[in-house]
């Protein structure tokens, strides 16, 4: 096994974001930032294809009473399933629980048609908090994100500017948003730009 | 003390919209004047009897202000200074600041005294069409021309600096309903929608809503001025979370499925603008409902001289009275159609100036006309103004009786001095925003305007702008159609009553004239201008007709009437009215031109938005990007990835750096950072079956944990991308792509499982960037791995070329590929993307001593073509099958089916003329032929040249100590060992020699180290 001398300063590894430094930009009118952005760092995240086979292993291992409908989330606590199409989901978990819980779906879908896959380096999730999540995002969004309708536990992908992202209500003031890796630094560039009129506070 | 500075010699002692106790200082032509907070430019200018503001394009008349918003087409200017000017912007929706900058346009040097004049005395030799006429031969001296003429025309100057330093931001919104217009009709509208809980949107082009309103006097809406009554619905509607209000906003574009484009704009009129705040924003809105609101533009008469300074708009002249406080002139004549320009004289007469009507109608009656007699004004009935006349300034007119048609003098001219003339030729509902979405539009003979028809989009016209110009019959549809809207997006509605309105009857009737009669032959007299901007005269459209321009759209390029940053607003009918009576035909048989985006210019800036500079387009980097720069890297681009090019050490250049790396993947060992590669995850029953109809290979019999190199192929047989995937189980495979395919290819296999094989058991996840990857290479491989505390045994028997295996490398779970795209041993080596910066530092660390290199993609190109291995998208095009690449051994043909095998079975596939890989080398080893160059075979040949095919890759090989390449060359496989010439641009031919593409090591010898 491995029997290397090096003390293994790397982990739990290089978050996505580790090089974008920190910045805030005050909200012109006074008060609290329109926005507040943070990675979440190596938050467990698992891809799962297929149909009613994901049912019984997705729903035991995070506790969710059922399968998300189309366009919404579910969450047990740390752990939500977010609908992605018709076969695909994704699992977000507490970080570091990915392999345990990638394991566990592996053997409680045995040999029926569904697939679990750790992507948890593949993506980035960014969490935005403050009032102001809905106008800015709306700036590079063409989905109607209005609060009567984008509700708490509305999700869906789609596109932000210039990259495909998850978006993810789980309230007014509090959204999670994912993007691949590679295109992290973008989003969060972006995003500071598009909320400079309300305040925005990004910290690492 | 009056606040009133003496400088406003127009400014009426009271009224108006502005605020009077700012005063606000501009310069206009180097000339500070005083206005005040609420003025347009137009209005500050006209309150310092400031008339002359422009030049006119073709033949640099002086002009003035003609009207009092966005339809104006002379008064244009360039506001602003360096970097933040900005041309061509209307004087009339300027909002006045304090410190605000402009110039006039089109005067070389001055206004008072332009020598482009002269074109106007040459006029005789600018005749409609004349451009083309006069530069279409030779057309060799086109270019020259075009300079001249671009200097000499177009319109206002670009910004000196052409970094635009201003933010500008894009936003999308949606909505019940969407109103466009903000005057009273479309402020009823929105209170009649919004009262139901729809979402509404309200734009307006202007600061303020209320429109027209705002410059009518005594009207009473439900019991109250009408400008007390727009305040109280706009305070309605700000309380209403629901909607928003967009003063400032201009719709100016409507596409299919009511997607509407609106330019907001954000700080255009603040002396400073924040930093944090956009110049302008581009509104991308999408509504359920649309509510056209645009209202009416008036039309100008079509007289000699109806361009001179101090020629206006009649409803203008009363917006600048009654809005801004300001008479444009002491002296008045009004020439009208209509009853509507009895409201100016009223108002003119009330602010103290003397005014003469002269009415084209004889018999003209009702209570307007009633209130001007009884004000003592002078009406002349049946009479027209024949001919204005003034130096930079009109002075004088001359009127005269008319037929009863308007169209011949019946009488003798009388002559009066004046400083204003104050025209009325009907209005023109602006229809354009339902044109735009190709609605259809109804010529109103009584009325005399195009109105709305019908349309397939979800929307509706009201007010004056669907020609309902009386304001009670405007708030009733106003009412109606807000309610119907609610309805319609699902809101329970009531129809509220509309408010009463007490408003002084006229007639919307005009009298059917255009052109006004001069008393000479046609073509003959002075000018008389139809379309202001374009200097486009009555007698320029009649010339056009005669030479067979008998489509308005024909004759709208010819003579350019109706084009311009106004588009016509002001000149559009008359221009048709004008055609039509010189075809003899009716004006709906003429018809409009085609309405298009934008309704009033939109600036480029709001349009691109934020997609500027670095949020242009992503840039993609991997995981070992930070020790990439800190080494000093050369980037290239590859897609949206930034790939690490080469490191130059100080003071070498590109190809030393590449020559250095290269070198030393071949004799001690190179690291590639390869994370950008493809990665599909394949599971399923028939994981294997999938890949054996997308690969042109055979896949049933891999072995777990071998690798294999396989070509994928479009249904046309072309080769569409390349990779190596590796067996992982018995139903999981591991699939890379190149890195520029990697999207294309996961779609592509996507479409084919979802739409033609649903049958098959299989699943794709892309797990490109779970991984980061970094490729060893070179003979020091497998110790460096060793060093670096590998827990597998690396030698060849138990870890064989194109096999994987799980290890781990100074505690790090790595996945490793024993594949090889340099030809050396290799081992690609996948982490978890978070450890890549951490593998790459240790691998760089324990390679130390063994001369490990980092290489860059350039010296990945060279190693590879070394070889001859390909590259999908260089070495093909979408046109190149595997056979043309001398890789037939890689199509199974026992294989049922594959995706491309009947393309490869057409006989075309067999000619011998196809274009195949070669290799090439130079006959001077020192000279790289440049990639693209084209092959002959005989340099001497007439042109153009037989050409025989193209370089496809080309490098300097420090291996081989030579220069070598690849290309595509007609029958190449045969060609071997013949010599073909590269004739370049620079007048060489360079003369190479056909060869095998494989040009180090052939027999392989090396991928064990």
């Amino acid at each position: 096994m491995a029997s290397s001398a090096d003390p293994r300063p790397w982990l739990p590894g290089e978050p996505a974001l580790a090089d974008r430094p920190s910045l805030a930009h005050p909200n012109p009118a006074g008060g609290d930032y329109g926005i507040t952005l943070r990675e979440l760092t190596h938050a467990g995240k698992i891809n799962l294809r297929g149909g009613t086979a994901l049912q019984a292993p997705a729903t035991k291992v995070t506790g969710c009473a059922s399968l998300p409908t189309a366009n919404h989330f579910v969450s047990a606590g740390d752990r939500h399933l977010v609908w992605l199409g018709p076969d695909e989901y994704l699992l977000l978990c507490e970080a570091g629980a990915e392999t345990e819980l990638k394991q566990r779906l592996d053997n409680l879908i045995g040999t029926s048609k569904a697939v679990a896959t750790d992507v948890s380096d593949a993506l980035c999730a960014l969490e935005l908090r403050g009032p102001s999540i809905r106008q800015t995002l709306a700036k590079g969004c063409s989905l109607d994100l209005h609060h009567s309708i984008f509700t708490a536990g509305h999700a869906a992908q789609t596109a932000l500017a210039h990259a495909g992202v998850t978006i993810i209500a789980h309230s007014d003031d509090r959204f999670w948003l994912l993007c691949r890796t590679s295109f992290a630094a973008y989003v969060q560039q972006w995003l500071c730009d598009a909320a400079l009129e309300y305040g925005v506070h990004f910290t690492n | 003390m009056s606040k009133r500075p003496s400088s406003q010699l127009r400014r009426l002692p009271k009224g108006g919209r502005i605020d009077r106790s700012q005063i606000v200082s501009f310069t206009f032509d180097g000339r500070t004047y005083q206005g005040h907070a609420g003025d347009t430019l137009a209005a500050a200018l006209l309150a310092n009897d400031v008339h002359l503001v422009g030049r006119s394009f073709k033949y640099h008349r002086p002009r003035g202000i003609l009207t009092a918003g966005v339809d104006e087409p002379n008064a244009l200017v360039r506001l602003g200074r360096g970097a933040h000017a900005e041309p061509n912007l209307r004087a009339t929706q300027i909002e006045l600041f304090d410190g605000l900058y402009a110039e006039s346009q089109n005067r070389i040097p001055s206004l008072k005294f332009d020598i482009g004049a002269v074109n106007s005395v040459l006029s005789r030799f600018f005749p409609a069409g004349f451009y083309y006429k006069t530069f279409m031969w030779p057309a060799s001296l086109w270019m020259t021309y075009e300079h001249v003429i671009r200097h000499a025309a177009g319109l206002g100057k670009a910004a000196d600096d052409h970094n635009d330093p201003d933010r500008y931001e894009r936003t999308h919104a949606h909505c019940d309903v969407l109103v466009a217009g903000g005057g009273v009709a479309g402020i009823m509208a929105a209170v009649s929608a919004a009262e139901s809980g729809a979402r509404v949107i309200l734009a307006d082009e202007q600061n303020e809503f209320g429109g027209w309103m705002l410059g009518e006097a005594g009207v009473e809406i439900d019991g109250k001025p009408a400008a007390d009554w727009v305040s109280t619905m706009v305070d309605k509607l700000a309380q209403m979370p629901h909607v928003t209000l967009l003063p400032r906003t201009t719709v100016f574009g409507y596409m299919d499925h009511n997607f509407l484009t609106l330019t907001e704009r954000v700080t255009d009129h603040m002396p400073s603008r924040p930093a944090h705040l956009p110049r302008q924003r581009l509104w991308k809105v999408r509504a359920k409902q649309v509510i056209l609101a645009q209202g009416a533009h008036e039309r100008p008469l079509v007289f000699a001289g109806n361009d001179l300074p101090g020629v206006m708009l009649s409803g203008a002249v009363r917006t600048y009275i009654n809005r801004y406080a300001v008479v444009p002139g002491q002296r008045a004549v009004i020439v009208t159609n209509n009853d509507d320009a009895y409201r100016t004289a009223l108002a003119l007469h009330d602010a103290g100036a003397h005014v003469i009507i002269a009415d084209l109608r004889a018999t003209a009656k009702g209570p307007l006309i009633t209130a001007a007699t009884a004000a003592g004004i002078e009406i002349l009935p049946g009479h027209a103004v024949i001919n204005a006349v003034g130096n930079l300034r009109v002075g004088r007119v001359e009127i005269a009786p008319v037929t009863a048609d308007a169209t011949a003098i019946s009488g003798d001219i009388i002559y009066r001095d004046c400083d204003l003339v104050a025209m009325s030729g009907g209005f023109s509902p602006a229809v354009h925003l339902h044109s735009q979405a190709r609605g259809k539009l109804q010529w109103d003979d009584k009325k005399l305007c195009f109105t709305p028809s019908t349309t397939h989009e979800p929307s509706v016209n009201i007010g004056a702008g669907n020609g309902s110009f009386e304001l009670a019959t405007a708030l009733r549809e106003a009412v109606r159609a807000g309610h119907q809207a609610a309805s319609l997006t699902g809101h329970r509605s009531s129809m509220a009553a509309a408010p009463a309105v007490v408003m002084t009857k006229q007639s919307w009737q005009p009298l059917a004239a255009w052109k006004l009669p001069n008393g000479h032959a046609a073509g003959k007299g002075p000018k008389a201008f139809v379309d202001f901007q374009n200097d486009v005269t009555a007698t320029d459209i009649g010339m056009a007709a005669r030479e067979g321009y008998q489509s308005v759209e024909h004759l709208k390029r010819y003579t350019t009437t109706g084009m311009g940053t106004d588009q016509g607003k002001t000149s559009n009918i008359n221009a048709l009215a004008i055609l039509a009576e010189a075809l003899g035909h009716d004006i709906p048989a003429v018809g409009t031109t085609t309405f298009r985006m934008p309704y009033s210019p939109a600036n480029i800036g709001a349009i691109a938005g934020r997609d500027i500079g670095a949020l242009f387009d992503p840039f993609r980097r991997t995981r070992m990007d930070a020790w990439h720069q800190a080494a000093g890297a050369t980037f290239e681009h590859v897609g949206q990835w930034m790939r690490a090019w080469y490191y130059p050490q100080p003071g070498e250049t590109m190809q030393q750096a590449v020559n250095r790396e290269v070198k030393a993947a071949r004799t001690t060992a190179g690291l590639l950072d390869a994370s950008t590669l493809g990665k599909i995850d394949i599971r399923g029953r028939d994981a294997a079956e999938f890949l054996n109809r997308i690969y042109t290979n055979s896949w049933q019999k891999l072995g777990i944990g071998r690798c294999r190199y396989g070509l994928m192929l479009k249904d046309d047989g072309m080769v569409m991308d390349d990779g190596v995937t590796t067996r992982l189980g018995d139903n999981h495979f591991h699939m890379t792509t190149t890195t520029g395919g990697a999207a294309a290819v996961l779609d592509w296999l996507e479409e084919w499982l979802q739409t033609e094989w649903p049958e098959l058991d299989v699943t794709l996840t892309s797990v490109t960037e779970q991984w980061a990857v970094a490729t060893l290479s070179g003979p020091k491989a497998a110790q460096i791995l060793q060093d670096a505390g590998i827990d597998i045994d690396l030698s060849p028997a138990s870890f064989p070329f194109m096999s994987m295996q799980d290890a781990h490398i100074g505690g790090l779970p790595v996945r490793i590929f024993r594949i090889s795209f340099t030809g050396e041993l290799s081992y690609e080596i996948n982490v978890a993307a978070r450890h890549g910066l951490a593998l790459w530092r240790l691998l760089m660390k324990h390679g130390a001593a063994h001369g490990l290199t980092p290489y860059g993609t350039e010296a990945m190109h060279v190693l590879r073509a070394e070889k001859g291995f390909i590259i999908v998208g260089q070495e093909t095009d979408g046109s190149v099958t595997p056979l043309d690449l001398g890789m037939g051994w890689i199509i199974a043909k026992s294989k049922p089916d594959f995706i491309g095998k009947r393309a490869l079975a057409r006989n075309s596939m067999g000619y011998e003329d196809r274009k195949q890989l070669v290799g090439l080398l130079c006959k001077d080893p020192e000279t790289v032929i440049p990639e693209g160059a084209h092959a002959v075979l005989d340099p001497s040949q007439p042109l153009p040249m037989d050409m025989l095919g193209q370089v496809t890759s080309s490098y300097f090989s420090p291996n081989l100590g030579r220069s070598i390449a690849m290309g595509l060359l007609k029958g190449g496989q045969a060609r071997k060992g013949q010599t073909v010439y590269f004739p370049l641009l620079d007048g060489r031919v360079l003369e190479a020699t056909v060869t095998d593409t494989v040009f180090f090591d052939p027999e392989g010898e090396r991928i064990n180290g």
